[in-house]
């Protein structure tokens, strides 16, 4: 797995930090606040979340064959992740999402 | 101190470019600068080279070839603002005192590295999931229809005019103009974006000369400039990816120039992708939120509208060699002010702004946003 993959605990949930001075939370791990300089503090967040955006590739990039379905997924109550689409159901903004890490990479489907 | 004046700019040809040495292909840009500005290469005492993908060394590799080479010759990397970027730092180096005749080249030979849409950086926990910068794009365009209550058809309106002006421009790689419809119905990318909403990958140059003005009239000046590095993105600021960047360099510069971008008699921005002029116009405060689009189609930012927005055809009619893009934007900007833009001349403009927003970074709003304002005095 990439050094710079984004982190589950044994749980599922995503490791992650958050800012001591604006509550922003990121993930994977950054040692002070990309928006305010603040300290930080680890933290672990839910998995399950609701669409922000999201779009269909149909070209390849890298080593992956269109179609590629990408969503950032709003974690509740953490950070925005970006995610490999897996699911069945279409996607829409009230959906309610779950991400889990295979491999290093970020996967979101449906919630079951 | 005098501020910086542009005395001489210059464009390669743009296009498929890949047998081109690099240094020829940044004499295409030079050559006719120098002669514009009636400069001789060993005037020039200092270079700064704006490049995303350039070899090692090669600010000295071009100074060497054009008989520039004695003084600093230095790389900038600001993504797609590279270029942007090295003319404010030129001109910061002239306003300074430190240089009597600086000289900024944006230069890229993308089709030398990539044959398709630009390949996310690996390390990067974005680039690593596949994201690559149309799907980037493609994801805030929805964020933005979605917000807005827009039918994504209507995006294909910016390429429409972008491409229309393109379509009266030499410099400009593609050309004829294409219809509404053309664009919609062209390959989808990454939904909503088709083709002909997505800037085709190319290799060029461009080269802007600068020395110190000399307050007679009919220059062209740097009258104010910004840069503005990004913030974590999805972060706290709850608007689309790299406009946070934008908005401040605009405040930035609205406040050093005492007047609003709105003051502009053309602009030229950074139009990747359709989404990205929507979302740049928006954050520059030219249209209030989410009435950008409906402005464009109702023609205010036409050539004959009221605020001419990429005249000369922007980066999805004269292609997007990275680095170059921010040269060429200021080369356009100059052709206008001294009435020399050709077919796509906008009417008796004083004043023109740049804007370019280089992103790409994962976990950022942008890398950095730059914006110039040129003035004929």
């Amino acid at each position: 797995m990439s050094v710079y993959a984004i982190r589950t605990d044994e749980a599922g949930l995503i490791d992650g930090v958050r800012c001591q001075r604006c509550d922003a939370a990121w993930t994977p791990m950054v040692h002070r606040c990309p928006w305010c300089g603040g300290p930080v503090g680890e933290e672990r967040f839910a998995a399950d979340g609701r669409p922000w955006s999201w779009t269909t590739m149909t070209i390849p990039v890298g080593d992956l064959e269109p179609p590629t379905t990408l969503v950032y997924v709003d974690l509740q109550g953490g950070p925005r992740v970006l995610a490999r689409w897996v699911g069945a159901p279409e996607l829409s903004k009230d959906l309610p999402v779950r991400v889990r890490v295979e491999a290093g990479t970020v996967l979101a489907s449906e919630e079951n | 101190m005098p501020k910086a004046a542009v005395v001489g700019a210059g464009m390669s040809p743009f296009g498929r470019l890949t047998d081109w040495r690099l240094e020829d292909l940044a004499w295409a840009a030079i050559e006719p600068a120098l002669l514009a500005a009636g400069v001789e290469p060993e005037e020039v005492d200092t270079i700064f080279v704006g490049t995303v993908g350039g070899p090692v060394g090669v600010a000295s590799r071009i100074a060497r070839a054009a008989g520039m080479a004695g003084g600093p010759a230095v790389a900038v990397e600001a993504a797609c603002a590279s270029g942007t970027v090295a003319v404010k730092l030129a001109a910061d180096a002239v306003e300074s005192g430190k240089s009597s005749c600086a000289v900024a080249i944006g230069i890229d030979q993308l089709t030398t590295q990539v044959t398709k849409a630009l390949p996310p950086e690996q390390t990067d926990v974005e680039g690593a999931a596949g994201l690559a910068m149309p799907a980037m794009y493609a994801l805030s365009a929805r964020w933005w229809l979605d917000t807005y209550g827009v039918d994504e058809a209507e995006l294909a309106w910016v390429a429409e005019k972008n491409l229309g002006n393109a379509s009266h421009n030499p410099r400009s790689l593609r050309r004829p103009a294409r219809s509404f419809d053309e664009i919609l119905q062209s390959r989808m990318i990454s939904d909503p974006l088709t083709v002909l909403q997505c800037c085709p990958v190319s290799d060029g140059a461009a080269a802007v000369i600068l020395r110190p003005s000399t307050g007679r009239s009919d220059e062209i000046v740097i009258q104010a400039s910004g840069v503005a590095g990004g913030r974590g993105w999805p972060g706290p600021d709850p608007s689309a990816w790299a406009t946070d960047c934008v908005r401040r360099v605009r405040d930035q510069v609205e406040s050093r120039l005492g007047a609003p971008l709105t003051s502009a008699d053309l602009v030229e921005m950074h139009d990747a992708f359709t989404i990205s002029e929507i979302l740049t116009t928006e954050a520059m405060g030219l249209a209030s939120p989410g009435t950008a689009l409906r402005a464009v189609r109702d023609g205010e930012f036409h050539r004959e509208g009221r605020l001419p927005i990429n005249p000369s055809g922007g980066l999805l009619g004269r292609g997007h060699p990275l680095g170059a893009t921010g040269a060429a934007q200021v080369t356009e900007s100059w052709l206008q002010l001294r009435g020399e833009a050709g077919e796509v001349q906008v009417r008796d403009p004083r004043r023109a702004v740049v804007e370019t927003m280089g992103g790409g970074a994962a976990g950022m709003d942008g890398n950095v946003a730059a914006i110039l304002v040129l003035d004929r005095t």
